[in-house]
């Protein structure tokens, strides 16, 4: 009982070969480093795997998955970057500067409405192309493109507000 | 000024790096995901073995497969939490070998299976916009005493599973729980007014001994909670009435190492609600005063002036009641005009309420408005961006500014009896707990408090 059968764990490790790299370095774009990642590609992958049987699109939920996984991640993080930040205020940014990586943005990503976040998570920070987004979310490719102009035109707004 | 602009059209437009996972992951991600699928069937199993025996429904199969109850909540041993649910065999093994007390946590929840029919929320806490836990009465062996249940939604209310429990009662005089608060997804309490802890996310949960009399109220925040233990004579589910003195014990949020907060005891009354914290400080509503204190280390003092100006329910020889908030701009108080019978969770007094706010942590007050709401007073709240929300024993009022004041809207009505309970997770979200529990329903806000819908546990 509870083991998964042979073909379905065959199918359940070529999904993970084949998703787990693009997932956790996805998850790596969002959170502050590769532990972390790790930890949230692979609890997606338990999940997802602990209910094998009854999913229709086994890559929608693992995504979905780890987007909540980091949006709890970012959530339980950003009291403390919001401290750290207030003493480093004076030290200038660095360079490389990645806008997932200041909690301000973080903020603002978590606030779009879920319809847009999602959307906007998978394609700006998963790579997945609109046609590919479409599919997962079970969405028109014409609404997730309205939905990404939504998404991107809030972003670019409030992070010009602030600057 | 920095143009930030460009920045993000390099970072969104660059590929994602692969990140490939490290040797043994897909094996340890197996067997996680195999004890977790194995937990479920388990107790799914289990549950249909007890609705042929009780001709029940949808039992919560955890509570049922327990050993029977001890005398008092405090009479189980620490670290008697039962084995790691990786202990659980693939094989058929017999229900009475099992120890279901270990549970999902919350960070699955959602994943488990679905909460006893006969649910009956009377507490609820949420860690963040979507994940949060209800701890009330059901399931199947109520006749042993153990009929806390605990269900877990990922989704702010709209579906529910279950999850471990304390293995105590309804509350009952000393013993029993009623409440729950979760710190974040690993450190989580259970209380009101029998004290359980648990450090894994509700998987198990541990009774706590150390605190004297009964845990009337418990909040934490950063890396700290507080409780407030009372010495009361209330019988049955009236616990935190009768209360004549009471103490604050603060605890590092993963330790149950208690220690009494130096200032913050008295005597006289103090009820559920009283203790309301923020990241920099807390206050302790009891016996017609305001402590106010740290939350970390250092004394906490009475902040009322006493000298005759301050709002009626804080007089010393009132008998109206009051319940407190705080919010960005200071801290609120609702002061209810004529008590009531004393009753779990309210604050008493028969309407004509009226609401303060203090800008100085308590020291004076100023009225700011006459809530035309109907009914006794019983929580208050104040949502992130300032909305006051006012819970009282016919519905539901809410106020953007604190002056103007609006009568919800509850889907369908407002059930017999209000809420209990009101409190505000984010700007929009909110949550309120009716105060009859038969309902199996608490009430969710998703526009800030104006409208409120019925979020059924089970579905």
């Amino acid at each position: 009982m509870g083991r998964l059968r042979t073909a379905d764990r065959e199918a359940a490790e070529e999904l993970f070969n084949a998703c787990y790299p693009r997932l956790a370095g996805w998850v790596r774009r969002l959170v502050d480093d590769d532990e972390t990642a790790h930890e949230i590609a692979a609890e997606a992958f338990t999940r997802l795997l602990s209910r094998w049987s009854g999913l229709d699109n086994p890559q929608s939920y693992l995504y979905m998955i780890a987007t909540n996984l980091v949006r709890d991640h970012w959530r339980k993080t950003s009291r403390e970057r919001r401290a750290i930040r207030t003493f480093t205020a004076t030290v200038p940014r660095e360079p490389a500067w990645h806008p997932a990586q200041d909690v301000d943005v973080r903020d603002l990503i978590e606030s779009l409405p879920p319809r847009l976040r999602s959307a906007f998570l998978l394609h700006y920070y998963g790579g997945f192309g609109v046609k590919e987004v479409a599919m997962l979310l079970g969405r028109p490719e014409g609404t997730v493109k309205a939905d990404l102009h939504h998404a991107r035109a809030k972003l670019k707004a409030a992070v010009g507000e602030a600057s | 000024m920095t143009d930030h602009r460009d920045p993000i059209e390099a970072w969104l437009s660059a590929d994602v790096e692969p990140l490939p996972p490290r040797p043994g992951t897909f094996e340890r991600v197996r067997r996680r995901a195999r004890r977790r699928k194995a937990a479920r069937t388990i107790s799914a199993a289990a549950g249909a073995a007890v609705i042929v025996a009780a001709a029940a429904t949808v039992p919560q199969v955890a509570r049922s497969l327990q050993p029977s109850p001890p005398s008092g909540p405090n009479k189980l041993a620490t670290g008697t939490t039962g084995k790691s649910s990786g202990a659980i065999s693939p094989k058929p093994t017999p229900s009475s070998q099992l120890d279901l007390r270990r549970g999902l946590p919350l960070s699955s929840a959602g994943s488990g299976p679905q909460p006893p029919a006969n649910f009956e929320p009377t507490s609820v806490t949420f860690v963040g916009s979507h994940t949060g836990a209800v701890l009330g009465q059901g399931g199947t062996a109520c006749a042993k005493g153990l009929c806390t249940a605990v269900a877990g939604t990922a989704n702010y209310g709209r579906d529910w599973s279950a999850m471990a429990a304390p293995a105590t009662e309804a509350p009952n005089g000393s013993s029993g729980v009623s409440q729950i608060r979760f710190l974040d997804l690993r450190d989580g309490w259970a209380f009101g007014p029998a004290l359980f802890a648990t450090h894994d996310g509700g998987a198990t949960w541990t009774p706590i001994a150390t605190l004297p009399g009964r845990v009337i109220d418990l909040a934490a925040v950063g890396n700290r909670v507080l409780a407030v233990a009372a010495s009361c004579s209330g019988q049955g589910r009236a616990f935190a009435s009768g209360c004549t003195s009471f103490a604050l014990y603060s605890a590092k949020a993963g330790s149950d190492q208690w220690q009494p907060v130096p200032g913050a005891f008295g005597t006289g009354s103090v009820r559920p609600g009283a203790l309301q914290l923020t990241p920099s400080g807390g206050y302790l509503l009891a016996d017609h005063r305001i402590y106010a204190g740290p939350v970390k280390r250092g004394s906490w003092h009475i902040v009322t002036a006493g000298s005759g100006s301050e709002p009626p329910c804080l007089r010393a020889t009132s008998h109206d009641l009051a319940v407190i908030a705080p919010s960005g701009s200071g801290l609120y108080l609702a002061c209810g005009m004529r008590p009531a019978d004393a009753q779990p969770g309210g604050t008493g007094g028969t309407g004509g309420v009226t609401l303060y706010l203090s800008a100085d942590a308590g020291r004076s007050w100023q009225p700011r408005s006459t809530p035309k709401a109907q009914g006794t007073t019983t929580s208050l709240a104040v949502s992130p961006d300032g909305v006051v929300v006012l819970a009282t024993t016919t519905g539901i009022w809410w106020s953007p500014d604190a002056i103007t004041w609006h009568q919800a809207r509850v889907t369908v009505a407002a059930p017999a009896g209000g809420f209990i309970f009101v409190g505000m997770t984010t700007s929009k979200q909110g949550v309120a707990v009716p105060a009859d529990w038969a309902l199996h329903e608490l009430f969710i806000t998703r526009d800030g408090g104006r409208d409120w819908q019925p979020s059924r546990i089970p579905r």
